[in-house]
């Protein structure tokens, strides 16, 4: 998928892989890839910042944990970004159920 | 180009992967905005990653070296991974340098309430100089916005390109005048009473100049990231 087609729906896409679980970067790249079949691979090194801008924002909320020798940066979804994911997901399904309406190839109306 | 080391050291066995890794992160360092302490967490979580992505790599059976080489190519060129981190770690210096001069803002001038005018109120120091007042306000006012404009209620506020940096920059030169103002003061007064060593003022005197030394090199950064 385009770089930056996905660019602008990255932080929407990271809200959503964190609203089931808090996860560690590695873990968010991850389900990204696993839940778009592979479809959504970007540079991995550019999430990580991603995630911090939605933690600058407000977001998520982020803590070191450590676990077998190794501390992680942990990414958690805040009640705000819970609350900015459910109108981001609202938007994007009127949006694309509008333009799979107009792609979709269905005839158009004659014209009257 | 010379290596550095950025965080935790390197979790491979193989010395050629761990110095892949390491090269890798130093080339990403050498392109991120702000002194060493601003990315040194990002840098140590980039290196988690590369690390989770090597110990995959390596369950399909290639070595330490070609596992690197797969987790070093998956992240991304250097120059796009830095340039993902830098709005983020310039506007992270920007609110940090601003807390730290409102934080220490009315320590400072506690000193020198002492120092310059002791047993009375704040505005009478104020008053000496008056436009101290004005570059007081502008520079508060400044780094209120640079902390807001920062945090989570920037969502809310309008997009003003680098506006963090400018604020930054502004409480910054707010901070230089007022020190550079109080020493002149201080140097006035004992010029004026030469003689035994006047303690309050000494102390303040070492606190600005703490202060100056902290200023001047965040107003280099921010000047080049306000550009």
């Amino acid at each position: 998928m385009r770089d930056q087609v996905l660019k602008g729906h990255l932080d929407t896409l990271l809200l959503a892989v964190l609203d089931d679980q808090p996860q560690h970067g590695y873990a968010v790249i991850h389900a990204l890839r696993a839940h778009s079949d592979g479809k959504i691979d970007l540079p991995t090194g550019t999430v990580y910042p991603a995630l911090q801008r939605l933690e600058s924002q407000g977001l998520v909320r982020s803590g070191w944990s450590t676990g077998a020798g190794r501390r992680r940066r942990t990414y958690t979804l805040t009640a705000a970004g819970r609350s900015a994911l459910s109108d981001q997901r609202s938007a994007w399904l009127d949006f694309s159920s509008a333009v799979t309406a107009i792609l979709g190839g269905k005839p158009w109306p004659a014209a009257g | 180009m010379a290596r550095r080391r950025i965080a935790d050291p390197p979790r491979c066995v193989d010395p050629a992967a761990s110095a892949l890794v390491e090269d890798y992160l130093a080339a990403i360092a050498a392109r991120l905005p702000g002194p060493r302490h601003n990315y040194r967490a990002a840098m140590s979580e980039l290196r988690d990653g590369l690390h989770d992505a090597l110990t995959e790599h390596r369950r399909t059976g290639v070595n330490d070296l070609a596992a690197a080489r797969i987790a070093v190519a998956e992240s991304g060129p250097p120059a796009v991974v830095a340039s993902a981190y830098a709005p983020i770690l310039t506007n992270r210096y920007a609110r940090r340098t601003s807390q730290t001069l409102l934080a220490t803002g009315p320590f400072i001038g506690a000193l020198w309430l002492l120092a310059l005018s002791p047993g009375s109120r704040p505005a009478a120091l104020l008053l000496t100089v008056p436009a101290l007042a004005t570059v007081l306000t502008v520079g508060v006012i400044a780094g209120l916005v640079a902390v807001a404009a920062t945090g989570p209620i920037a969502r809310r506020l309008p997009d003003i390109p680098r506006l963090p940096q400018r604020s930054a920059t502004l409480i910054c030169a707010a901070a230089i005048a007022i020190d550079l103002a109080v020493l002149g003061l201080a140097a006035a007064q004992l010029a004026s009473s030469p003689g035994a060593p006047h303690w309050p003022l000494m102390v303040a005197a070492v606190a600005s100049l703490g202060r100056l030394v902290y200023t001047q090199r965040a107003t280099r950064y921010q000047l080049h990231a306000a550009r």
